[in-house]
């Protein structure tokens, strides 16, 4: 379920295709898209380092960019799409049951954090294209 | 579902991991209590975490992590022969609680870690929030 910025997203994209700015929207679709994936992602991460001492947790992750390259190649429309599936992985590291890998987890954390920040200036670099094609000016 | 709900849940686990801190707290100040109001000596207590997932329909909600009890140590107590202390038994040992020092250290340094770890998740969370807020900027 898009949070308030992906529905703002989607507003901004429909009324692009109502322009007929059918390419454009595609990579915007693409860009918010993998913002809401990569919020959840964020989401799940937290939950692992929060379970980072709960006997038997089983860590879990989201495994977005196979899923998002498939959805893309399958030309559906993004918008209409439901986040990616969180996969829980099965394999534990301690003998308390505990599966959080902390330097992995830890790693995933800082890759995420960078992802999200390259694709909303990406996001905000496309929106930034549509307003000086259609002359508006940055306020 | 949001973004902030990412904030709980790093919430919830500076909150557990601070509760435990706490408890490893009190253990390590009784660690020579010999005399209790329910009697005997001190024992030791434990938290038990559990993992806060709200099954919602078709998807897995991550919620965080949860203390679902605090449990006492149900190991014996060290029993050291000390024959003048005022709660030394007939034969003159006195029961000590079950909490070794060393141990309680070492609990110490996984939950300083782990609530470090939420500390980082949650400025993690609060840096992606406000990349978004740039989206709109010029």
């Amino acid at each position: 379920m898009p949070g308030a910025g992906s529905l703002l997203l989607v507003r901004v994209s429909s009324l692009l295709t109502g322009l007929g700015v059918v390419a454009l929207t595609t990579a915007v679709d693409a860009l918010a898209y993998g913002l809401a994936a990569l919020s959840l992602r964020q989401r799940v991460l937290a939950q692992n380092i929060a379970n980072i001492n709960t006997p038997g947790y089983r860590p879990a992750e989201v495994p977005f960019a196979a899923y998002l390259r498939s959805l893309l190649a399958s030309g559906a429309p993004l918008r209409e799409q439901p986040l990616p599936p969180v996969h829980v992985d099965a394999a534990f590291l301690r003998s308390d049951g505990n599966g959080v890998d902390v330097d992995a987890v830890m790693a995933a954390l800082a890759e995420n954090t960078l992802l999200f920040r390259a694709t909303a200036q990406e996001l905000g670099a496309q929106l930034r294209r549509v307003r000086t094609a259609i002359g508006v000016t940055a306020p | 579902m949001s973004l902030f709900q990412a904030f709980d849940i790093s919430a919830s686990g500076l909150t557990a991991h601070r509760l435990w801190m706490d408890v490893i707290a009190d253990n390590l100040a009784n660690a020579y209590t010999t005399r209790t109001p329910g009697g005997g000596p001190f024992h030791r207590r434990l938290v038990a975490l559990t993992q806060a997932a709200v099954a919602s329909p078709g998807a897995w909600e991550p919620a965080g992590v949860r203390v679902a009890a605090i449990l006492e140590d149900p190991a014996p107590p060290r029993l050291r022969y000390q024959p003048g202390h005022p709660d030394a038994d007939a034969n003159g040992f006195v029961a000590y609680p079950n909490v070794d020092v060393v141990t309680e250290m070492v609990d110490l340094i996984a939950a300083v870690r782990a609530y470090e770890a939420n500390v980082t998740s949650f400025n993690a969370a609060k840096q992606i929030f406000l990349d978004a807020l740039e989206i709109g900027r010029a």
